[in-house]
């Protein structure tokens, strides 16, 4: 058995037994998708990996690490920094690879000459004339087909030194133009010289949060897996968290059609009933090879009548599943729902002590300033909560001391506001507002602000906020329960039309929405257990008309249908 | 990779000189032209034994005859498709395989301060500035001087050899290894007892103690005492020295000449092991290999660097034996012209090859002594060759001092040659005889001497003048009487014979042997043939002229004086003026 020792701090060597999994993802050779689950480990994984690798490379050959933000990669630095040679390596972000890999020394060979020092220059730095050029030549654009206007707007840009970067913060319709990433694969596509040195100079490369990826670094990284560059995608289905941006997890998920990749599931879910893992996990991708287990934690369930009537069953189901698996809190129960409408029809037929989290306009909000909004709020109301809860996931502490002390300042400030709201509601609007500008500078959002005051004039909303008491079973949208875990989950809502959402289109055909795969899968996680999969004969739609209850389309996998039972209650 | 050219602008005896390289280059030039600077101008830009500090400019690297304040190298490399290369330069390197690299010394002219930059790119327009020569570790140059120190480059040496090896081992043979060390440890602590129980040995240590025992109450326990240098084993192999047997018997490692050989042995073999690592790509750079060694010794030399290094090289030398074994094409001569040295046509060229292969086979060494001159004398046969060259000693004519060669075509046709030495920039002179040639099937002759020097004036020269005469007159070149040749013809082809001179082209009146006959040694020639029997003249004379020459020569050379005014010393004359002029 492979042994691995990791510093885990300074002071302290753990040994760390990789279990199988982590060893054939470390091992392979090949390319290959590793699809995390979070908390399983994947930057050990990623690092023990590459730790592998660069003994065996020539001093001048490397291996390219990407990760989304900087604070990652440096991350990933720091878990190889004792004395190990990176060798040629490259360490950062996808647009500083394609800025200082690409574009920087081959531009010059395919643009003319530059008389200037190349710049990176942000879009809302340009001129006014330029920013308007912009946006009217990219308009509409194809990736890896840029019309000539494009090319030569490129071009330009790029004699008088510039190279546009176009964050993603921005907010309107040009937002998504990756801009580096559609000027890296021309070049790459048009200069022989730029193929020829990354190949000579590249081994593997290795993209973190894959599941963000977008169109064009998506193409750049399956042009390098044709050079022969070893490929290997990490990234969660489920974490996707930059909808708004343009990215979109359908890139993770296509890699494993390409056919060159093998698939690995990274999932060691401690918290999950191993028959709950593998049913997760096969819902992702049939081809997955996972064990069956013979005891199955994985139960449905077709309630006759409507929601209230689960809610009704849910009174003498709950303390059958909790006496069978030992749940001893009640607040241990969650019933996960897709819509505050099916919640709240639980909350009024559930006699059991119970305490119905309304899902907010911010829940659904996906802005990075709603979430800082989201975690200020949920720390504001729990005391188990720390300041550190609040940022970590957002920033990198020990490289940002001073920002680090000023946002827990702002956050002091608040606590004490928050006491008052109805007095201090402007204050506190404020401080919210300072303390995520602190963090996104650049993300302001509007709509986050209006869903947040929102939140805070009203007290049923507010609530949705503080955590259940031990005795209170927990009702909640799956939104709203990302990120936790409980023993057992009652995962309603799942119709057709509903999970997945369906539409027809002018041609009237159905359409489906990706995400809801992944809602699906987040709800069916939240579970460690026991997870109950709950339908109706009948169901409210939108309009609160009543209407026929068909089992979702997600039940109806032939392949999962062998990994659940029927509820014996 | 292959270097194919640098350019030198104001550095040294280079004002301003362009040279081509192919994968074999061989360097020539006259002593102090600036073979080594031209070397030196690569390795500043390539060689990692040069530092920083050694590559920082100096007031003597300014070209001295015309105010400069300003060098540059300039280097050009194509074809570079090794990825040690690429990932470590290749940002520099464009579709074709093409890489620059710049070495720009400058000097401020009121301060006299200097300093250098570097630069790097795929084109002459698109040079960047670097900071340093990071690119040395994979690509570089490996140079050995004329100054061949053996013994401390065998110091260095044997220990890269013995850890080269030691590293090559399979797992059995360092079993082996191991076990038989222990024994040699065992051994070494044996021979390290008995000698202390030497008596002169323990005695004289005894000596030592006692007196340091006076000196020092912390000798107290210490010994002072003589081992074999064995104390670790390890140590003791290291300092094992290289030794040369001969049948088993020890000899002291030989002179120069084999000092040489091992020397280039050892480092070839290095190098060939390099070779094959894909880790670093170098060019080798060997000054005056032939140094210390005997002919023959030096083409296998030759031979031997050339085909046992696969990598590209560059030879400085002074050798028509190593020459001999390059290809033609790849030889770079350098000269100097008006106080700055260039190279001939840019250096190597596919012109001299092609004028070689029309040789239909391998250069031989006497062509190749021809290089190294500054003026040939091209005669017909090997009788010219020993005459001119008795001549030149009698007239004063120092034909080593002026670098002048003598060579015969002997069959061969001058063409052949005056390509290769106008290829290479070397002036010639000519002298053919002036024969008389059947026309083919028919009773009636040409002026073939004169028809060939035209022939050569054609390719080499232009003058309307000259031309228009040619149009004009060459008709009366051929179609006479063969027996009788017309007054007519004879007259314009004496004309001819005039004009011709001006380009280096000598026809003899008629041949050698008939024109020392009709000069003022005519006397002495008469004297010399009567004491051949006269049935013997025609035969030898027409079938052993070298031989017979050579006899004429041994005794009546000091008397070719007298034709110093004569038209048959004119091109040796002229040889020796244009040696002059250079």
């Amino acid at each position: 058995m492979l042994k691995i020792e990791i510093l885990s701090n300074k002071y302290q060597i753990k040994k760390i037994e990789p279990t199988d999994q982590q060893i054939a993802i470390i091992a392979e050779e090949k390319n290959c998708v590793v699809i995390a689950c979070p908390g399983s480990g994947k930057t050990f994984v990623l690092s023990q990996k590459i730790r592998r690798i660069l003994p065996e490379l020539p001093e001048y050959k490397g291996i390219i690490a990407i990760s989304y933000t900087n604070k990652a990669s440096d991350e990933l630095k720091k878990c190889l920094k004792d004395g190990l040679n990176k060798k040629g390596s490259f360490f950062g972000t996808m647009d500083s690879f394609y800025i200082s890999e690409i574009i920087r020394p081959f531009g010059k060979q395919i643009f003319k000459k530059a008389n200037f020092e190349i710049q990176v220059v942000k879009v809302k730095d340009l001129s006014k004339t330029d920013q308007k050029s912009f946006e009217r030549v990219f308009q509409d654009y194809h990736t890896d087909k840029l019309n000539l206007q494009q090319k030569q707007f490129f071009e330009s840009c790029f004699l008088k030194g510039q190279i546009i970067l176009n964050s993603f913060e921005r907010e309107n319709v040009l937002g998504n133009v990756d801009t580096v990433g559609i000027i890296a694969n021309y070049i790459f596509d048009n200069s022989y010289a730029c193929r020829r040195y990354l190949k000579a100079k590249y081994s593997h490369i290795m993209i973190d949060e894959y599941q963000d990826s977008g169109q064009e670094q998506h193409n750049l990284f399956i042009k390098l897996k044709n050079l022969g560059i070893i490929s290997i995608a990490v990234g969660d289905a489920r974490q996707s968290i930059f909808a708004f941006a343009g990215k979109n997890p359908k890139f993770l998920l296509s890699l494993p059609k390409e056919g060159s990749f093998i698939v690995y599931p990274l999932d060691i879910n401690h918290r999950s009933h191993p028959s709950i893992v593998t049913y997760s996990l096969k819902l992702l991708k049939e081809e997955i090879d996972l064990p069956v287990f013979d005891e199955i934690r994985v139960f449905e369930k077709c309630v006759t009548g409507r929601e209230s009537d689960i809610g009704v069953w849910l009174n003498d189901a709950i303390p059958y599943y909790c006496s069978k698996f030992n749940v001893e809190k009640y607040n241990e129960v969650a019933i996960l729902t897709k819509s505050n409408r099916t919640g709240s029809f639980i909350n009024e037929n559930l006699d059991l002590d119970h305490k119905f989290f309304i899902n907010t306009n911010l829940d659904t909000n996906t802005s990075l300033w709603a979430l800082v909004f989201t975690k200020l709020l949920e720390y504001l109301f729990d005391a188990n909560k720390t300041k550190f809860y609040v940022i970590k996931d957002f920033l990198d502490t020990d490289k940002n001391e001073n920002k680090t002390r000023k946002i827990f300042g702002f956050i002091d400030i608040l606590k004490e506001q928050i006491n008052d709201i109805e007095h201090n509601f402007d204050l506190i609007v404020n401080s919210f507002i300072l303390v995520s500008s602190e963090i996104f500078p650049q993300g302001k959002n509007t709509k986050a602000i209006d869903n947040l005051k929102e939140v805070l004039s009203s007290k049923e909303l507010l609530n949705s906020y503080k955590p259940a008491q031990f005795n209170e079973i927990q009702i909640m949208t799956i939104h709203k329960s990302k990120g936790l875990e409980f023993d057992i989950v009652f995962h309603l809502d799942l119709y057709e039309w509903i999970l997945p959402r369906r539409e027809k289109d002018e041609n009237g055909d159905y359409i489906f929405d990706d995400q809801d795969l992944n809602l699906h899968f987040v709800g069916v996680t939240r579970a460690k257990n026991c997870c109950v999969l709950c339908w109706s004969t009948r169901r409210t739609n939108y309009l609160d008309e009543i209407k026929q209850g068909n089992k979702s389309e997600f039940l109806s996998i032939k392949r999962l249908s062998l990994l659940r039972m029927v509820s014996e209650i | 990779m292959k270097l194919t050219q640098l350019k030198i602008k104001g550095f040294r005896n280079f004002k301003d000189a362009t040279i081509n390289f192919s994968n074999k280059s061989l360097v020539i030039g006259s002593n102090d032209v600036g073979k080594t600077n031209l070397i030196y101008a690569i390795r500043i830009l390539l060689d990692r034994e040069l530092s920083d500090f050694d590559i920082e400019p100096k007031d003597s690297d300014f070209y001295a005859f015309e105010p400069t304040n300003e060098y540059s190298i300039l280097i050009k490399f194509e074809n570079i498709e090794e990825d040690c290369i690429l990932a470590k330069i290749g940002h520099y390197v464009n579709d074709n395989g093409d890489l620059y690299l710049k070495y720009i010394a400058t000097r401020n002219p009121e301060t006299r301060s200097k300093t250098y930059l570097l630069y790097a790119g795929f084109s002459e327009e698109n040079l960047e500035e670097i900071q340093e020569r990071y690119y040395r570790k994979v690509l570089n140059l490996k140079y050995i001087g004329c100054n061949r120190d053996l013994s401390s480059f065998i110091k260095r040496e044997r220990k890269h050899l013995i850890n080269d090896a030691k590293k090559n081992r399979d797992d059995e043979e360092k079993a082996n290894d191991d076990g038989k060390l222990i024994t040699i440890k065992r051994n070494l602590d044996l021979i390290d007892s008995d000698l202390n129980n030497l008596s002169f040995i323990s005695t004289s240590t005894t000596k030592i103690n006692e007196e340091l025992d006076k000196l020092s109450i912390y000798h107290a326990g210490f010994n002072v005492c003589f081992d074999v240098g064995a104390s670790d084993v390890n140590t003791f192999i290291d300092n094992a020295k290289l030794g040369l047997k001969y049948n088993e018997n020890p000899l002291t490692i030989g002179g120069d000449g084999k000092n040489n050989q091992i020397f280039l042995a050892l480092w070839t073999a290095r190098n060939t092991i390099r070779e094959e690592n894909p880790f670093e790509v170098a060019l080798y750079c060997i000054e005056e290999p032939e140094a210390h060694l005997h002919p023959h010794q030096q083409r296998k030399l030759a031979e031997y660097l050339s085909t046992t290094l696969k990598s590209q090289i560059i030879i400085t030398t002074h050798s028509p034996q190593i020459t001999s074994e390059f290809s033609p094409d790849s030889i770079i001569r350098l000269y100097e012209e008006n106080s700055k040295t260039i190279a001939a046509n840019e250096g190597c060229s596919e012109i001299i090859g092609n004028a070689i292969i029309d040789f239909g086979y391998r250069m031989s060494i006497i062509p190749a002594e021809s290089f190294f001159a500054n003026v040939v004398f091209l005669v017909e046969g090997p009788s010219e060759e020993l005459f001119y060259k008795a001549l030149a000693k009698v007239i004063d004519i120092d034909l080593d001092k002026h670098n002048i060669s003598i060579l015969m075509v002997d069959g061969v046709g001058f063409e052949i040659y005056t390509k290769i030495l106008t290829a290479l920039r070397i002036p010639w002179v000519i002298r053919t005889d002036n024969d008389i040639m059947r026309i083919p099937n028919k009773t009636v002759g040409r002026f073939a001497g004169i028809q060939r020097c035209l022939k050569i004036f054609q390719n080499y020269f232009e003058d309307s003048e000259m031309n228009e005469f040619i149009e004009k007159n060459k008709i009366h070149l051929s179609g006479f009487s063969i027996d009788d040749v017309p007054d007519e013809n004879l007259i314009i082809a004496e004309e001819f014979i005039e004009k011709l001179r001006e380009y280096n082209l000598f026809v003899a009146k008629k041949d050698l042997e008939n024109d020392l006959i009709n000069s003022e040694l005519k006397e002495i020639y008469e004297e010399y043939l009567a004491e051949i029997p006269p049935e013997e003249i025609e035969n030898t004379m027409k079938k052993r002229k070298a031989t017979f020459m050579y006899k004429f020569l041994l005794t009546y050379s000091s008397n070719l004086s007298i034709l110093e005014n004569d038209n048959l010393a004119s091109p040796l004359k002229r040889c020796h003026l244009i040696a002059l002029s250079n």
